[in-house]
């Protein structure tokens, strides 16, 4: 009997352990990273922003190559899963090429992130 | 002397096995267990502060007739064209940290620092009273928060300095601060500092602001008045949290809105990239951020606390946008701005 007290304390005790750890409100998120170029040469330092409907921003922003990796929290990787509007702005002191308005400031891109990897490139052209 | 016939009980080695894996498991919930409890004191604590600063602030109201200025400036940058006149010789300027002193009952310190009466740069040239702006006051600093006394937050380039100068050359640390008032709900600091350009803010603390509880349009308990800057959150990102009493605009020449007085950034928040940054640049000292798990305080103008997840619906608006208040849409902007007139769902 005593015994049987022992594994009933020691598993009460987990679960008390499991019971107690936080709940974040955190919402389910997709990795997200690409490449960007202009007229196919890659764009540097040009950061790339994901907007759900309705929640927390996404940011990217490119390396020497272009390339690009979605941050969620400044130590977390990811974009809110669901469809998301995307577009292209510069950080106050970053400067680059000129982003065509229809991947900037009247950007009309929108990706719909799935849980696990995802490959966002965006290739623009430099006509426009 | 016989104990082979002695009818001792012993315990199995089962037994002792279960026993000390139960302690095992004790010790184990313990450690952690006792540290979270720390964290979760301190944690109170930060929102009490909040709590006192909130009733500070409506006694200000009640005695005043509204809400402390975000900082207190000679020169209100309102002319057009008149960037770069209007931000020079502006060396010390009181923030609404010193406002409210005599509402958390430092009245005595305001006398002896003459606040209102002559400027910050003035008090830090009286040896009593520097040595009283550079005296840590325990209502404006967030215990969750590692950063040091006093805020010694220069940024990589010049474009943030949190020290102030008495003489124009000497640079003096004073009192830090974890809080800073809300004052508008872009990535700009242009709005809050010269209205010229872009329009008033529209927040609740600004460059000579009195916001009347009258003004609150969204009403007092949809609309956020002081909110939480953490000095380094994530154990990386060090944004220099804010100055309790003031600061200076002397410090920092450039002809744009981040610089001059982009420094009032050590008294006002902007909702810039939400609630701790993802970016990691010297731009995320704009706006809010704690050490608490997810999120931060905000103060809202009724004079509630209410912990904000850092989830929170939210966009980096711009104000380059001809229709950024009327595009207002994120539930953050929304709280942020006391007189978007549009409906804020629960948070």
């Amino acid at each position: 009997m005593p015994r049987f007290a022992c594994v009933q304390l020691s598993l009460a005790t987990l679960g008390i352990c499991f019971g107690c750890s936080g709940v974040s409100d955190q919402p389910e998120l997709g990795d997200v990273s690409g490449k960007v170029t202009l007229g196919g040469e890659p764009v540097v330092n040009v950061s790339v922003y994901f907007k759900p409907d309705i929640g927390r921003m996404s940011i990217g922003k490119t390396d020497e190559n272009g390339h690009y990796i979605a941050m969620y929290l400044i130590d977390q990787e990811g974009v809110k899963v669901g469809p998301n509007k995307v577009w292209l702005e510069y950080a106050p002191d970053d400067l680059g090429p000129p982003i065509p308005p229809k991947y900037g400031s009247q950007s009309e891109l929108k990706t719909e992130v799935k849980p696990g990897d995802n490959v966002f490139d965006i290739e623009m052209k430099t006509s426009k | 002397m016989d104990s082979r016939h002695a009818h001792r009980r012993g315990f199995t080695l089962i037994e002792l096995l279960v026993v000390i894996a139960i302690i095992a498991v004790l010790i184990a919930l313990l450690l952690p267990a006792v540290q979270q409890a720390r964290e979760a004191a301190r944690r109170t604590q930060c929102k009490n502060n909040l709590k006192q600063i909130g009733l500070a602030m409506h006694n200000y109201h009640d005695t005043f007739n509204s809400f402390p200025p975000g900082y207190i400036t000679k020169q209100d940058c309102n002319v057009a064209g008149a960037w770069p006149a209007c931000n020079t010789g502006e060396r010390g300027l009181w923030s609404w940290g010193a406002s409210i002193l005599p509402f958390v009952e430092q009245g005595n310190l305001t006398n002896l620092l003459q606040v209102g009466t002559i400027t910050l740069d003035q008090a830090l040239a009286i040896p009593a009273s520097r040595a009283a702006l550079q005296t840590p006051l325990p209502v404006y600093l967030c215990p969750s928060d590692p950063g040091p006394p006093l805020n010694d937050f220069v940024a990589a380039s010049d474009r943030y300095d949190f020290r102030v100068t008495p003489d124009g050359t000497t640079m003096v640390q004073i009192a830090r601060s974890n809080y800073v008032m809300m004052a508008n709900a872009w990535d700009s600091t242009t709005p809050p500092v010269y209205f010229a350009q872009y329009g008033k803010p529209h927040g609740m603390g600004f460059a000579n602001s009195s916001v009347k509880i009258g003004a609150i349009t969204d009403g007092t308990s949809n609309t956020i008045l002081v909110g939480e800057r953490s000095y380094m959150y994530k154990q990386a990102n060090k944004v220099g949290g804010a100055n309790a009493l003031g600061f200076s605009a002397a410090t920092n020449v450039q002809d744009s809105s981040y610089g001059c007085k982009g420094n009032g950034l050590a008294a006002i928040g902007i909702t810039y990239n939400g609630i701790n940054a993802i970016v990691g640049g010297e731009h995320d000292v704009r706006g809010f951020s704690s050490n608490h798990v997810g999120g931060a305080h905000f103060l809202l103008s009724d004079g509630s606390v209410h912990f904000i997840s850092e989830n929170i619906d939210y966009v980096k608006g711009t104000v380059s946008d001809p229709n950024y208040f009327a595009n207002v849409s994120t539930l953050f902007q929304k709280l942020a701005l006391r007189d978007d007139g549009k409906p804020t769902e629960g948070f």
